[in-house]
């Protein structure tokens, strides 16, 4: 579920996510929990998740430990680091690497925006890595707030008025995304 | 906008089409009475309907708005594509 933004607009970026989480038919509001945000940062970067809940204990856990966090400059960087994470995910985080019977690769089950100076990113369950010049948005809201995004990005000059709008747009329309909305901006080299 | 309702579609030749309608009340709601229709299926509804959402309140014309719905379905959906058609239709008060 959830509705998850990133928008790169006028050397701005902007990472965004509504915050309901749902457990089956069960719906958690952000009012029932101490930590409702899908975004955290680490370091200089801000990294949102959608997909399980576990997936945020696992991102905490590991960049915790973390001494030096890493550049995640550009998409190879990126690459390098989820390829060298993901062995460590089957060995000490008991991930399930099986997904669909015909992929070429492992799964790493995660689904992730990271919004930092360099840039925004996406990186995919099989490691893809994509880089976004305007805007892009993952989860079970996402097809409302691209359509949303797409009609608001030339007419708002602010990244986050646009990633909010996009936010909004899940929430308005997919049952699995709802409010308050977390944003957070970083300028872009 | 009062008053004109548009409605516009993006089209492909396998006969799918994103189709976006607004019907505007002489009075403004809150949010438009929305409907969307497709005699073979409905296709792109999403990218369509959260485009009308953002665009509603940014534009007085009922065309333009319609456009983009459209438009977004065409930019996302592989089953719609361009050139758009649009009908304007006056409203009775």
């Amino acid at each position: 579920m959830s509705t998850l933004v990133v928008v790169k607009k006028k050397g701005k970026a902007c990472i965004a996510a509504e915050t309901l989480t749902s457990f089956g038919s069960r719906w958690q509001r952000a009012a029932y929990v101490t930590e409702p945000d899908k975004i955290q940062q680490f370091g200089d970067n801000y990294i949102g998740i959608v997909g399980s809940a576990a997936h945020h204990h696992v991102v905490e856990s590991i960049f915790s430990k973390t001494k030096k966090m890493p550049s995640f400059k550009n998409r190879l960087a990126i690459f390098e680091y989820f390829r060298k994470l993901h062995p460590r995910l089957k060995n000490k985080y008991f991930l399930n690497p099986k997904d669909e019977d015909d992929d070429p690769y492992e799964s790493s089950q995660m689904d992730l925006f990271i919004a930092n100076r360099y840039g925004i990113f996406g990186v995919f369950s099989l490691r893809e890595i994509d880089e976004y010049e305007k805007f892009w948005s993952i989860g079970s809201g996402s097809d409302y707030a691209l359509g949303a995004m797409y009609a608001a990005y030339d007419q708002f000059e602010e990244a986050e008025e646009i990633a909010r709008i996009g936010v909004e747009a899940g929430i308005e329309f997919d049952d699995g995304s709802d409010a308050p909305i977390t944003a957070y901006n970083v300028d872009l080299i | 906008m009062v008053g004109l309702a548009s409605l516009a579609y993006g089209s492909l030749g396998n006969g799918g089409f994103s189709f976006a309608g607004l019907r505007l009340a002489p009075l403004r709601s809150a949010l438009p009475t929305l409907h969307q229709k497709n005699v073979f299926n409905l296709i792109g509804k999403r990218y369509s309907l959260s485009a009308l959402y953002a665009a509603y309140e940014h534009s007085d014309s009922a065309e333009t708005i319609a456009k983009w719905g459209v438009e977004a379905g065409i930019e996302f959906n592989v089953n719609s594509a361009a050139p758009i058609t649009s009908y304007r239709i006056e409203l009775i008060q």
